[in-house]
């Protein structure tokens, strides 16, 4: 890993841009899809001055995040509990294998009539997305707990909820965070998703608001801030990664 | 710590599906001694002390502990794995691994603390109570291991080859240490190892397994007097004369 600042990613898209701007000045393009990026920087400005890009990114944030927080926390207890249990993983293994292939957006209109329009409904959309990949990766990462740390809680004659919470949670947290990481990716392509298809929320929302009014200009300014939310949001995960998998080396 | 407890084997035997493992087993431990199990790799060293430990029960016959038919793990019975870096806890120093012994015995918080540091004191690691097992060496990685079982204060010590990996000198401190610690407390102590010096230096008795299936070859009482001592003892003409004598037991079994 290179200390200094890794520069090179943001040369590419400079050029790209440069690129982008440089095409559509060229061929005095008027495109209801494409606009230039000075532009799209010009829509950004006056979406965050004027509050409206900000309401909506705290919007889709809170919905994914949610989401994210109740199925991972769920799926986590899910995957745990059945990867101890072998007759509680026989028990929820057929509905998990019958549930799990449903897309989660398929479940928007079901949601929409018992939830309505709304946080709550995409919050569940998402909850959906989560849990599955939650539960499956939590089992997986219990049972590669090496057999002899259990053996030692055996020994010692550990409890249940002690045998989890000192052997098995500890073993299992660098999978996990990656688990994590990766579940965060599906929630916030949910939470998008969603309001594309239908939620009158959010940067999705917004987004699609945008482009039925013929403003290629504020529907990239959109993009923008969506793909800058994906970006930190996976930035955060690789920080938490990052600092779970540094040993404490407070060496004596 | 605990007085220790006799082990008795009563005509034990285990299979793992249709194929016997061990057979037809009947010996007893006494309380407070050093049995040493030796036998050629595979006749079925492991499978009985795993069988004491109670992680497998008998299929046939029963161990019973001071009279008391084993069948599950307790924490009277402390169990030293042969692979040590698998045994201890990476996630925690030193310091907290020892404690999760008491912390499974339910010791006050502020009662560990002194029972820690006198177990590492015990092992010789006072100084690398902040450490993690991956910054401790493979001798100092079981001796923490060892640290862990005695704060469990357990009455049966079952160690499987538990010096086999490390060096001739480190070996010899830890079973200086052993003996030492086995000769204060009175624990009884199951030691299975490959080696017949070893066997022998530490050994009230030495039990010699045979293979296919892993059955008792012979029964030895080792009268060399304790303490023992690594140049001493180990040129008593006893020790010689039965070194001699069990040679040919567990290296035949190589081929035979
Ligand atoms: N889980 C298992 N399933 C089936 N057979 C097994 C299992 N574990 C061990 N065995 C068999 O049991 C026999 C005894 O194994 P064990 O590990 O007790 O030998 P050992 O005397 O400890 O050998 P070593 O000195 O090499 O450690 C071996 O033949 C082995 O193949
Ligand atoms: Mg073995």
């Amino acid at each position: 890993m290179s200390k200094g600042f890794n520069y090179r990613p943001f040369v590419v898209l400079a050029v790209l841009l440069a690129g982008w701007h440089w095409a559509l000045g060229l061929h005095h393009v008027e495109s209801d899809t494409l606009a230039p990026p000075g532009k799209v920087v010009a829509e950004l400005g006056r979406l965050i001055l004027d509050g409206t890009v900000l309401v909506a990114a705290r919007q889709t944030l809170l919905a994914t995040l949610l989401g994210l927080a109740a199925g991972s926390f769920l799926g986590t207890l899910i995957g745990l509990i059945s990867g101890l249990a072998q007759p509680v993983a026989l028990a929820i293994r057929g509905p998990v294998e019958v549930l799990r292939p449903l897309p989660a957006i398929a479940l928007v209109p079901l949601m929409t009539i018992t939830f309505g329009l709304g946080l709550a409904m995409e919050v569940y959309v998402i909850i959906f997305a989560v849990i599955w990949p939650c539960i499956i990766l939590t089992q997986s990462a219990v049972r590669a707990v090496d057999p002899r740390l259990l053996e030692v809680a055996d020994v010692l004659e550990l409890s249940w909820l002690a045998r989890v919470w000192k052997i098995v949670l500890p073993s299992v947290r660098p999978r996990l965070i990656v688990m994590l990481r990766f579940v965060g990716a599906i929630a916030l392509l949910i939470a998008v998703t969603v309001e594309l298809v239908s939620n009158p929320w959010g940067l999705g929302h917004q987004m699609m608001i945008a482009e039925e009014g013929f403003h290629p200009d504020r529907m990239l300014a959109y993009l923008v801030v969506i793909t800058l939310m994906g970006w930190c949001l996976n930035w955060a995960f690789v920080a938490l990664e990052r600092h779970a998998f540094t040993p404490r080396l407070n060496a004596n | 710590m605990a007085a220790g407890q006799s082990i008795a084997f009563d005509d034990v035997g285990f299979a793992y599906g249709a194929i016997p493992i061990l057979s037809n087993i009947n010996f007893t431990i006494e309380a407070g001694t050093i049995s040493c199990v030796i036998g050629p790799s595979g006749c079925g060293k492991t499978t009985l002390l795993r069988l004491v430990a109670g992680f497998i029960r008998a299929s046939e016959g029963a161990i019973r502990v001071s009279g008391k038919v084993r069948t599950r793990p307790s924490r009277d019975v402390a169990v030293v794995f042969q692979d040590y870096q698998r045994a201890l806890l990476p996630w925690r120093t030193a310091y907290e691994n020892v404690s999760l012994a008491l912390e499974a015995a339910h010791v006050p918080r502020a009662e560990r603390r002194e029972r820690i540091e006198v177990m590492l004191e015990l092992v010789g690691l006072p100084n690398h109570a902040r450490k993690f097992p991956a910054q401790l060496s493979g001798g100092m990685q079981q001796r923490l291991q060892i640290a862990r079982c005695l704060a469990q204060e357990p009455s049966i010590l079952l160690m499987d080859e538990p010096f086999g990996a490390l060096d001739a000198m480190t070996r010899a401190v830890l079973q200086d240490e052993l003996l030492r610690i086995q000769q204060k407390s009175a624990l009884t102590v199951m030691f299975v190892t490959h080696d017949l010096d070893e066997a022998l230096y530490l050994g009230n008795q030495i039990l010699a397994l045979k293979s296919n299936p892993g059955r008792l070859g012979r029964l030895v009482d080792v009268p060399l007097p304790y303490p023992r001592d690594q140049l001493a003892t180990k040129e008593d003409p006893t020790f010689l004369h039965m070194r001699r004598e069990l040679f040919s037991l567990t290296h035949g079994g190589h081929q035979g």
